[in-house]
């Protein structure tokens, strides 16, 4: 009887440890479902604000800044008042940052590039020209570390879309990103549960729009 | 059994951890309700964010006592220890804005800024190339401004009754002694300096701050680039001229260097396009630039910038005098040329060390070299020889300036964005000029006329913080001249108080000292400073893509100079004086007519002075009670094509009317003096810009013209010296533009950069 309590006691303090990391897990999924079903800045703070609370007791983990990061970057981008978009992504930033200080990865500086376009929106007059370099230089740094990355060509596919024809963008050179952004994501695979998958269905619908 | 105790174990583990619901509200420390913080409990992933109304409320397990953040953008976070023994708690929050330079008020009284980096601006850098009929000039575009005077005709930048002379320059802190290129009396002048090689541009109008001095009106403030973002070659052909450069960025991307040469020639427009005056020598410019620029250290910068400028204009024009005779044989030419030597250099550092400081050098050297000779032909081209025309009207005029200036600012960031800054600037200043009357040259000896000055200032100014919706500057300058020989001491304050989201008021206060201009110093050495004391008062509401700035002020002149008797030597002195008062309002909109983005600006003048050779206090010759300006900008994307437009209205400016009130005429009614007005002035300037890739170089057509429906432009009258006649009046002739248009052509190419982006954005 002795030996079973122990060997309970031992499979409880087991437990508790595997309960540790499946809180961590469970708590990031469920937040992750929130954030994917996010269609407001609002509700996208909602999520990061999450991320970010569990990023502060996880000082080891990458994706809870990673994805705090990315909701705030969705937050700017869709925010109404463009005089809080600094603010936001300088705190995108920072947790950016944080997370490639823990992992440097080319996920990182796929949403540092997207970080810097929403900047772009405060005054694309005058920060168009340097902002949207800096952001397509990130890019190019992103490709050098893995070019399977599906989402580097979604947003190099966006920039293309966005630039006139005239110089070389309009909607047959974007396809041509977009196109190759659907197939890295069908041979795409995330490296663990956590892994970013987002971007398909964005390559999917600017396809769509470019024909 | 085992399971039985399993269970229980299991049901034990989670069911005890009893629930508690933290709920509370966040405002800030006005009582708003603040939307999205982040509240947390430390060390836990529990937490909420606050709703519409600033609400939060959540479930933890966590027990006995916890910390309770509240996090949020722009705030100071803020903890709060909660003891969790209740099973609803209610906490609620009021937490600080953090002053940040993102929303803390900026005072704006007196500053038009152009900037990319920082917020407030009224223009960008681009608008002031992007402005019609500024036709690459900084000082054009800023004439589109309120405060400023349609002054074309004169060299500078004439602000809120102010002389050309009054307006001073800054490039990287340092005072420019030539700002505006060699010119010919009547026909104005154009800024030396190519607007592209600038980031920012400050443009005061009054009120400026305690760095700098020697401007009674205005300040021009002028800030170069850093290092580029890569290597890059241009070319640009135009109706005027040619030029090309290049820029290098080094590998490591931590040093640059450029070079360029300019040439503008105007002979073949003014073949094809008459002018109403003959060029010998149409205005003919040559220029080299070079450029360096250095990071010393992450944060440090060091900048070179430097040109050699050669110009050369020779004109002929009706001799006003010799037409007052109404002989066609003794109908006499003026020649007028002038041959401008012009080197300037200019070195800028800047770090920031032990964190909170910031160290600015800037020297800067400046050689300006002015050949000038004029002279009264006969209809053959021979120097007059008639006894009503002095010898002296032939003319060798040798004008010669040096300057080697030097000024440290240091800046020590307080907390919460509190700054001070103070520092010292130093001017050698060495004038020298010799006039020949060319036909006495054989018969006396001509000496130059030198005078030179060691100027030195101290200059310290504060920023102060109070919350983000106050602030408040103070600042004092101590200038000494050695040529002067007595210390000022000229005090400046201002502030700024925010209303309420988009609206703002400001106010400054400052005294202003410059020295006589140098013409006046070479009559008498003794003179003293000139005053001006300035009073702001500035409102600006500022909505998205909305601007509205309404501004007044109230100007008083002491101690400018009066010259009583132009023919006695040595008789100016400082008993001039005057005041400026007016309101001005500027409103620019990028939102209610869509793709259109479009500025208004009005000035209001009332400006009275009674200065140099004036018979009394009255309106100046270069002030205009009404002046305002409509300038619009529109690029469609799609093609590539823009079309930018600038109206200017100006009303009648006064001139002195020498048959009624002649002030070299001791016999002169003085109340006469000045009352007469020339016509309003109107003038329309147009330009269209064509953006397309050939090759691999972006280029840029720029057609604009000037004027297009021949307004006619009178910005006053010259007069005939003597009656020669006899009949009691003297011949007077309207000074005019040298044509009614002036249409530009220009291809612009450049490799390695692409300015299609800032191009399209520009139109966003």
């Amino acid at each position: 009887m002795k030996n079973l309590f122990l060997s309970i006691c031992l499979l409880m303090t087991g437990l508790s440890s595997f309960a540790g990391s499946d809180q961590y897990m469970n708590a990031m999924k469920g937040i992750m479902m929130k954030m994917s079903g996010a269609t407001s800045p609002e509700a996208y703070q909602v999520a990061g604000n999450a991320f970010e609370r569990v990023a502060n007791s996880e000082t080891k983990e990458w994706q809870p800044r990673y994805y705090a990061a990315f909701c705030y970057v969705m937050q700017a981008m869709m925010t109404e008042d463009k005089s809080k978009v600094d603010g936001i992504a300088d705190q995108a930033d920072k947790l950016l940052n944080d997370a490639a200080a823990i992992n440097d990865n080319d996920e990182i500086i796929v949403l540092k590039s997207m970080c810097m376009s929403a900047r772009i929106g405060v005054d694309p007059m005058s920060r168009g020209m340097k902002f949207g370099m800096e952001a397509s230089k990130l890019l190019t740094q992103a490709k050098e570390k893995n070019p399977a990355n599906p989402r580097i060509y979604l947003l190099m596919g966006q920039n293309k879309f966005y630039t006139p024809e005239a110089f070389g963008g309009g909607k047959k050179a974007a396809a041509e990103y977009f196109t190759l952004a659907v197939e890295k994501f069908a041979a795409f695979k995330p490296a663990d549960e956590l892994a970013p998958t987002w971007g398909l269905e964005s390559a999917q619908k600017m396809l769509e729009q470019c024909k | 059994m085992m399971k039985r105790i399993l269970y229980l174990l299991i049901f034990l583990a989670t069911g005890s951890q009893a629930q508690t619901t933290i709920s509370g509200k966040v405002t800030d420390t006005k009582g708003e309700a603040l939307i999205g913080v982040n509240m947390a409990i430390k060390n836990s992933y529990d937490g909420a964010t606050t709703n519409a109304q600033g609400e939060y409320s959540f479930e933890t397990s966590e027990k006995d006592s916890v910390i309770l953040t509240a996090t949020y953008i722009g705030f100071v976070s803020q903890e709060k220890k909660i003891l969790l023994n209740q099973k609803n708690i209610q906490v609620n929050f009021a937490i600080k804005e953090k002053i940040n330079d993102l929303k803390a008020v900026v005072i704006s009284a007196g500053a038009f800024e152009a900037s990319d980096e920082k917020k407030g601006t009224v223009l960008k850098p681009l608008d002031i190339v992007t402005t019609a009929g500024s036709n690459g000039d900084n000082y054009g575009a800023l004439k589109t401004l309120p405060g400023a005077q349609q002054t074309n005709d004169r060299e500078g930048l004439f602000v809120r009754g102010g002389t050309g002379s009054e307006t001073q320059t800054f490039i990287d802190g340092t005072w420019v002694r030539n700002a505006f290129s060699a010119s010919i009396p009547d026909l104005g002048a154009r800024g030396r300096f190519n607007p592209f090689i600038f980031k920012g541009t400050v443009f005061s109008t009054g009120g400026y701050s305690a760095l700098y001095g020697q401007a009674l009106s205005s300040a021009v403030i002028l800030e170069t680039i850093d290092l580029p973002d890569r290597s890059s070659a241009n070319l640009n052909i135009s109706s005027v001229g040619i030029g090309g450069s290049v820029q290098k960025l080094s590998k490591n991307k931590k040093q640059s260097w450029g070079l360029g040469y300019n040439h503008t020639n105007l002979t073949p427009y003014f073949a094809l396009v008459k002018q109403n005056i003959d060029y010998k020598l149409a205005p003919t410019v040559n220029q080299i630039d070079l450029n360096y620029r250095i990071k010393t250290s992450k944060s440090g910068i060091l900048k070179f910038y430097g040109y050699y400028n050669h110009t050369g204009i020779n004109i002929q024009r009706d001799n006003i005098t010799s037409i007052d005779y109404g002989q066609s044989d003794k109908a006499y030419q003026d020649e007028f040329g002038i041959k401008n030597n012009n080197v300037y250099a200019n070195l800028a550092y800047k770090d920031y060390f032990k964190k909170d400081w910031k160290l600015n050098i800037g020297f800067c050297f400046s050689d300006n070299q002015d050949k000038i000779e004029t002279k009264v032909l006969d209809p053959n081209d021979q120097v007059v020889s008639d006894s009503n025309f002095l010898h002296t009207e032939w003319l060798k005029i040798n004008s010669h300036n040096q300057i080697a200036t030097t000024k440290v600012v240091l800046e020590k960031g307080l907390n919460n964005l509190n700054t001070l800054r103070f520092g010292a600037e130093y001017i050698f200043n060495r004038d020298q000029i010799l006039a020949v009357p060319v036909l006495l040259q054989p018969f006396v000896a001509f000496k130059p006329t030198l005078i030179t000055d060691h100027y030195k200032a101290l200059f310290a100014e504060s920023d102060i913080y109070i919350t983000n919706d106050l602030a408040g500057k103070i600042g004092v300058r101590a200038e000494h001249s050695s040529l002067i020989n007595r210390v000022n001491i000229a005090p400046r304050v201002s502030a700024a108080y925010k209303l309420n989201r988009a609206g703002q008021i400001s106010a400054a206060y400052g005294l202003f000292y410059q020295k006589p201009e140098v013409t006046y110093l070479y009559r008498n050495t003794g003179l003293n400073y000139m005053r001006a004391d300035h009073y702001i008062l500035n409102y600006l509401y500022q909505p998205k893509d909305r601007l509205l700035r309404i501004e007044a002020f109230y100007k008083k002149y002491h101690g400018l100079i009066k010259t009583n008797n132009p023919y006695a030597v040595g008789n100016v002195d400082n008993n001039g004086q005057g005041y400026a008062r007016g309101i001005e309002l500027f409103y620019r909109d990028k939102k209610s007519i869509k793709g259109i983005d479009f500025w208004i600006s009005y000035s209001f003048l009332d400006t009275k002075r009674n200065f140099l050779n004036y018979l009394s206090l009255v309106q100046p010759d270069f002030a205009a009670n009404h002046t305002g300006s409509f300038v619009f900008k529109k690029f469609w994307t799609k093609y590539m094509f823009g079309i930018n437009g600038t109206y200017t209205y100006s009303s009648g400016r006064p001139y002195i009317n020498y048959n009624q009130s002649n002030p070299n005429d001791p016999g002169a009614d003085a109340s006469l003096f000045m009352s007469d007005r020339t016509i309003s002035f109107h003038n329309f300037s147009l330009s269209a810009n064509y953006l397309k890739n050939i090759g691999k170089a972006f280029t840029v057509f720029v057609l604009s013209v000037n004027n297009p429906f021949g307004f006619k432009q009178v910005y006053g009258y010259n007069y005939a010296a003597k009656d020669l006649n006899g009949d009691g009046t003297l011949y007077r002739r309207e000074i005019t533009p040298t044509a009614r248009q002036f249409i530009f052509l220009g291809m612009f190419m450049s490799w390695g950069i692409d300015r299609t982006q800032e191009a399209i954005d520009n139109n966003l």
